[in-house]
């Protein structure tokens, strides 16, 4: 009993940040058309910044913020740099752009850095184990836990409540009559792009937490996460991407608890099996809620 | 209007053959006035271009950018690898091979025709449910399919060796090899592309309900050219094999897809010239900066500047789609450009007036 208590633990706090990442992911989405290949990058980036400000001495309550806020600007100017000149293009030539921004950055934080993994010193009491109900819940799963809820309850506030962020929930489904309403495409897109940083850099303070590590590529398997929630979860909707996110962590730890030995490396094989089949029978999935491209 | 029938082979063989020509001579000339170096080079890039032409052959004349053919060359390289190894590294470390495969040892040409017998058959699994997608879908399983195969290989640790390198291969795969297999490549994709299959495929990319109306059989057509461009990248697999004295999974993913990716785009993906234009010019650079990433390590106690090549590939990818979405080649073949330069300046010296729309 306690085993399995354990293990639902483990995918409730897994499946947030999924779900954070996939929202990341999903409301660029939305808005854009754009599947940001690059979007792992910007948690690397996080988890770099993290990597040179606590090394030198920064204290937590001002790297952590530093952290989010330098994702946060690195989004923007992913949007403003790499993505406008092609916006408009064809679905294919934005994801070959986001290819091409993803591996120039894996390839600077290469030569920036170290090729190696670098440890990111974490405070000692991140490491703890908290009892609850008499099941040993880490300090960080516990924390992870808590900053996802929060960060879902603060983007639903900001989308239901805010100008700006009903007129990005009006540019998912029609960003030609969002601009006829008198609002710039360029605001809609900032915003966008600045919430998916923000999003980055958060995850990032959570997955360095965790791993205590920052490598060039660790921003692959986050993509691949955030990717396959999304399309489960039905691209096109923020609910469904967080949906996917939960989904696709309980899927992981069902398998990783019930897997032959043998087969268990095999995992991510079948978990993108599955996103091929998703397309195969609701290829319009890819497409729900994504009616018309600035 | 007779010779139409046939006037397309015509077209095709004397395009492929001049451009087949051209780097036969090139890479020969390189290759033995070179030295080791440059074979060495020569061999690397006529691999590389068996996937862009293989790339070429599905995207260029589909309109779905595959991210997936790597995975078909990753496939060709252990299947042929596994064939050829001694059985005495085989037994020692990858105990779950089928002992049939691991007390064997086979021929590299055997080897090769059955690695890519397997490689069309899988592609030919894949590529059925695969071809009913069409843009952003279709590279996003492309996408997939490179990833599963990657973890595949990677985890499947007792067969492939998993993520540890793989080595033993009895190093068969001349530079001659390579050449001729380019050479003929770029004939046999050219010869496709002007066939009426390639044309209707091509049709199907500028308007795919518009070609199905016309009676163009668009999945058939797309599943034909899936297969003989994963035969391609799994030929390049089967030589790179036996090439290099050891490889991993690693090699057959994210940055060599990005590599022959942006060779086929950035040369024009729509021709034959320009997969060859785009291969030759970003190998070229690539080789340049890899010596600058060497000749830089060391100097002020800075460890090389890794990863340089690798960044300009991908900016010079994005250049171009900013700024030359088409590829520097362009849209015509190199035989088209001249045909249509001479029928010009054919008629402008006769002096007759001509609709513009029938130049």
């Amino acid at each position: 009993m306690k085993y399995y208590a354990q293990q639902v633990v483990n995918a409730l706090s897994l499946g947030g940040l999924y779900a954070l990442l996939a929202l990341g992911l999903g409301i660029v989405f939305n808005i854009l058309g754009l599947i940001n290949f690059a979007y792992g990058e910007l948690v690397a980036i996080g988890g770099y910044v993290l990597f040179v400000l606590l090394g030198a001495g920064v204290p937590l309550a001002v790297a952590l913020p530093a952290c989010v806020l330098v994702a946060l600007l690195a989004g923007l100017l992913m949007e403003r740099v790499a993505f406008r000149p092609v916006r408009g293009a064809s679905g294919v030539t934005l994801l070959l752009t986001s290819f091409a921004v993803s591996s120039i950055l894996q390839n600077s934080f290469l030569i920036a850095v170290s090729p190696r993994a670098q440890g990111v010193p974490t405070p000692d009491w991140a490491s703890g184990v908290v009892q609850i109900a008499g099941i040993g819940v880490p300090v960080v799963r516990l924390v992870t836990m808590v900053v996802t809820v929060g960060c879902l309850l603060g983007l639903l506030v900001f989308l239901r409540g805010s100008d700006i962020g009903i007129a990005m929930r009006a540019a998912a489904e029609d960003f030609t009559a969002v601009r006829l309403m008198g609002i710039k495409a360029n605001r809609v897109v900032a915003w966008a792009f600045a919430i998916s940083g923000t999003l980055a850099g958060i995850i990032s303070v959570l997955v360095v937490a965790q791993t205590g590590v920052v490598y060039p590529t660790m921003g692959v398997p986050l993509l691949f996460k955030a990717f396959i929630a999304a399309v489960m979860g039905g691209l096109g909707s923020l609910a469904g991407a967080v949906a996917g996110g939960f989904l696709l962590a309980f899927i992981e730890v069902g398998l990783q608890a019930t897997l032959p030995e043998g087969a268990l490396a095999f995992r991510d094989a079948f978990v993108f099996a599955v996103v091929v089949l998703v397309l195969l029978v609701k290829p319009e999935g890819l497409l729900a809620g994504k009616r018309e491209q600035a | 209007m007779s010779g139409r029938s046939n006037s397309w082979v015509r077209s095709a063989v004397l395009g492929g053959g001049t451009i087949a020509s051209l780097l036969v001579v090139g890479a020969t000339l390189l290759a033995v006035t070179g030295g080791p170096v440059m074979d060495r080079r020569v061999s690397l890039l006529c691999i590389n271009l068996l996937v862009v032409l293989g790339l070429q052959t599905f995207t260029g004349n589909s309109g779905i950018v595959s991210f997936g053919h790597v995975a078909f060359m990753a496939i060709g390289a252990y299947a042929s690898a596994l064939l050829t190894i001694a059985p005495s590294i085989k037994m020692a470390a990858l105990p779950d091979l089928p002992t049939l495969v691991a007390q064997s040892q086979l021929g590299f040409v055997v080897a090769m025709v059955i690695a890519i017998a397997l490689v069309a058959l899988i592609a030919l699994a894949v590529g059925t449910p695969l071809v009913r997608l069409s843009g952003s879908a279709g590279a996003i399983a492309t996408f997939a399919l490179l990833v599963i195969v990657n973890v595949v290989l990677s985890g499947w640790t007792g067969v492939t060796g998993g993520r540890r390198a793989l080595y033993g291969m009895p190093g068969h795969a001349s530079t001659t090899w390579a050449i001729v297999f380019a050479a003929v490549a770029v004939l046999g994709v050219r010869v496709f592309r002007d066939s009426p299959l390639g044309l209707q495929l091509r049709a199907s990319q500028d308007d795919e309900v518009a070609a199905e109306a016309m009676g163009v059989a668009v999945r058939r057509g797309r599943l034909i050219a899936w297969v003989l461009s994963a035969v391609l990248a799994g030929l390049a697999g089967v030589l790179f094999a036996h090439f290099v004295a050891a490889f991993s999974p690693q090699q057959f993913f994210l940055a060599e897809t990005i590599t022959t990716l942006a060779m086929l785009i950035v040369g024009g993906m729509r021709t034959v010239s320009g997969a060859v234009l785009g291969a030759v010019v970003l190998y070229i650079a690539s080789e340049v900066l890899r010596g600058v990433e060497s000749a830089t390590a060391g100097v002020a106690g800075l460890p090389g500047l890794f990863g340089l090549a690798q960044i300009v590939i991908a900016l010079v990818l994005l250049l171009v789609l900013y700024l030359r979405p088409q590829g520097l080649w362009g849209r015509w073949e190199i035989n088209e450009s001249a045909q249509r330069a001479l029928r010009r300046r054919s008629t402008n010296s006769l002096r007759t007036v001509r609709p513009s729309h029938l130049d």
